[in-house]
């Protein structure tokens, strides 16, 4: 088998859990391994970074599931979803929409059908953790401005800010879950809006208003602020430069 | 010798250091224990931000740094990932890395990155390839590329050279460094019964920039290079054996799994540093 083969079907055993038995022939066994077991070895590995990977993104939907039903679930979907770049912080992006179709196929899982939502707020959490640091908005920069010029200008969101809306109380689950108080076993269905922001090393999660949310997704979308004026929704903007969530303007 | 620089004439390496930790990066920073120096796991720290990227520059400020790479799939067909080797090379400029190094072995194919260091055959076909492969990387870097070997459960038939055979004819003709990881030698003396005094006895000494140190976990049936565990006697023996062949090589202790706090592995260096010493006296 020449190499770019070998390495083919070698990396196909990872991802997919099973033995080929072509490849298997291209093998010696050891003084103590036979080569079935080499390769489950390498399968193991694999498997249990991704598990490990996920288990540290998704800490709360962990809890919820408990470990042993999570790892299943986390074996699923690397099954399903091999890592396609060389990071391992960026495996994992596809997971709350997994979790969410598998709330709806798995009858164990009827009762978690806010677990997807809770997932994409974990991995807002976890894309907050590593996104660049804010820098300060700049007053004096937009004061300069013309009257025309300050209406066409666009807001920049800080990239360690994100924000999610939910048809479930995600922000009261995560924070209840987070402090390990109880487990989720009735959720009322009630709409949460989440923001998610890093101050210097600290991530915090919390709830926004309806207003905020969005004047937020006006901003993310690229609208000026006139369009914010227009819409009656720019009361807030002081209060988001205040708290580090705009760092700049671009017009 | 070839026309690459070798590592950063600015900070150069010595002695024994440990490999940075998220687990222990505040209490270094805060008490500023007696380390020579200090290895990043560069794929941990490529992110855009965060505490992780932040505190790197407070690290260097006090510790000479070397990057150790994971992702770069040295012996991969795939084709290099040139981004990548990119935010390698401005993560060493950042951190002023006296040097960067990668383990022979593949990580990726088909477009799936497996995460693990994945063996390969040892015989022609793989190694002109490493050879090409490496020369490239080091084009891209503009310096010389350490390379590790790496532990093993698994063996090709298709091999028709011995590791050291590979690791030696690698070095020679794509002009790398080797950085010498003894308890992957130990792991693969166990599993495949490599001789790892013989091993340390072929190397080619003037090559080897760095040497790494760790434990491994007995499994039922073979030993995981699990960097789990304090560095195990038979390692310390064979380490010495290289010691004595090279007194001065920058030696690191890695633990990665199951981390003890930062005092375990400061006495791990204080092991190091005694054999480094006990070998310089019997010299003189």
């Amino acid at each position: 088998m020449k190499l770019q083969s070998m390495q083919e079907v070698f990396i196909k055993q990872l991802s997919q859990f099973k033995s080929d038995a072509a490849f298997l022939n291209q093998l010696s066994p050891t003084q103590s391994l036979q080569p079935e077991q080499q390769i489950e070895i390498y399968q193991n590995n694999v498997r249990g970074a991704l598990q490990g990977c996920l288990a540290q993104i998704y800490p709360v939907c962990c809890t919820i599931l408990g470990e042993p039903y999570f790892k299943q679930l986390a074996k699923d979907y690397i099954q399903q979803h091999p890592s396609r770049q060389p990071d391992l912080n960026g495996y994992g992006g596809e997971f709350s929409a997994f979790i969410s179709k598998q709330c709806q196929q798995r009858s164990e899982l009827f009762d978690f059908f806010y677990l997807g939502d809770l997932a994409q707020l974990e991995w807002l959490y976890h894309a907050v953790y590593y996104a660049a640091s804010p820098t300060v908005f700049d007053f004096d920069v937009f004061a300069q401005l013309s009257e025309s010029q300050q209406a066409s200008t666009v807001f920049q969101l800080a990239p360690c800010f994100e924000f999610m809306v939910s048809d479930y109380p995600i922000v009261s689950i995560w924070q209840l879950n987070r402090l390990n108080t109880t487990e989720q076993h009735s959720v009322p269905s009630h709409v949460e809006r989440a923001g998610i922001f890093r101050q210097a090393y600290q991530i915090s999660i919390f709830e926004l208003e309806e207003a905020d949310v969005q004047a937020l997704s006006l901003i993310k979308a690229g609208k000026t602020l006139q369009a914010l004026v227009q819409a009656n929704l720019d009361h807030s903007l002081p209060e988001f430069i205040q708290k580090g969530w705009l760092v700049g303007i671009r017009q | 010798m070839s026309v690459l620089s070798s590592t950063s004439k600015e900070r150069p390496i010595s002695g024994v250091g440990i490999g940075l930790r998220s687990q222990h990066t505040h209490e270094i920073l805060t008490t500023l224990p007696d380390i020579d120096w200090l290895e990043l796991l560069a794929d941990n720290h490529l992110a855009d931000g965060g505490q992780s990227v932040d505190q790197l520059d407070a690290i260097a400020q006090h510790y000479p740094l070397t990057l150790h790479c994971v992702g770069m799939s040295l012996a991969s067909v795939e084709p290099l990932d040139l981004a990548y080797c990119q935010r390698i090379k401005r993560l060493a400029k950042r951190v002023n890395a006296s040097w960067i190094s990668e383990h022979l072995c593949f990580s990726a194919a088909l477009g799936v990155y497996s995460h693990d260091l994945l063996p390969i055959p040892y015989n022609q076909e793989t190694l002109a390839h490493c050879v090409q492969r490496v020369l490239h990387i080091q084009e891209i870097l503009g310096e010389r590329l350490l390379v590790e070997n790496v532990s093993s459960y698994m063996t090709f038939q298709n091999s028709d050279m011995s590791e050291i055979e590979f690791i030696c004819a690698l070095a020679e003709q794509a002009d790398c460094g080797l950085l010498i990881d003894v308890n992957n030698i130990y792991v693969n003396h166990l599993n495949h019964g490599l001789d790892g005094e013989a091993y340390i006895d072929q190397l080619p000494i003037d090559r080897v920039q760095e040497v790494h140190l760790a434990g491994y976990q007995q499994q039922e049936n073979f030993v995981l290079d699990a960097h789990n565990n304090p560095v195990s006697e038979p390692v310390w023996a064979l380490y010495q054996r290289l010691i004595e062949r090279q007194p001065n090589l920058p030696t690191l202790i890695e633990w990665d799994n199951d981390i003890p706090p930062l005092q375990i592995l400061l006495d791990e260096v204080q092991k190091a540093r005694h054999i480094i010493q006990r070998v310089k006296e019997a010299k003189t």
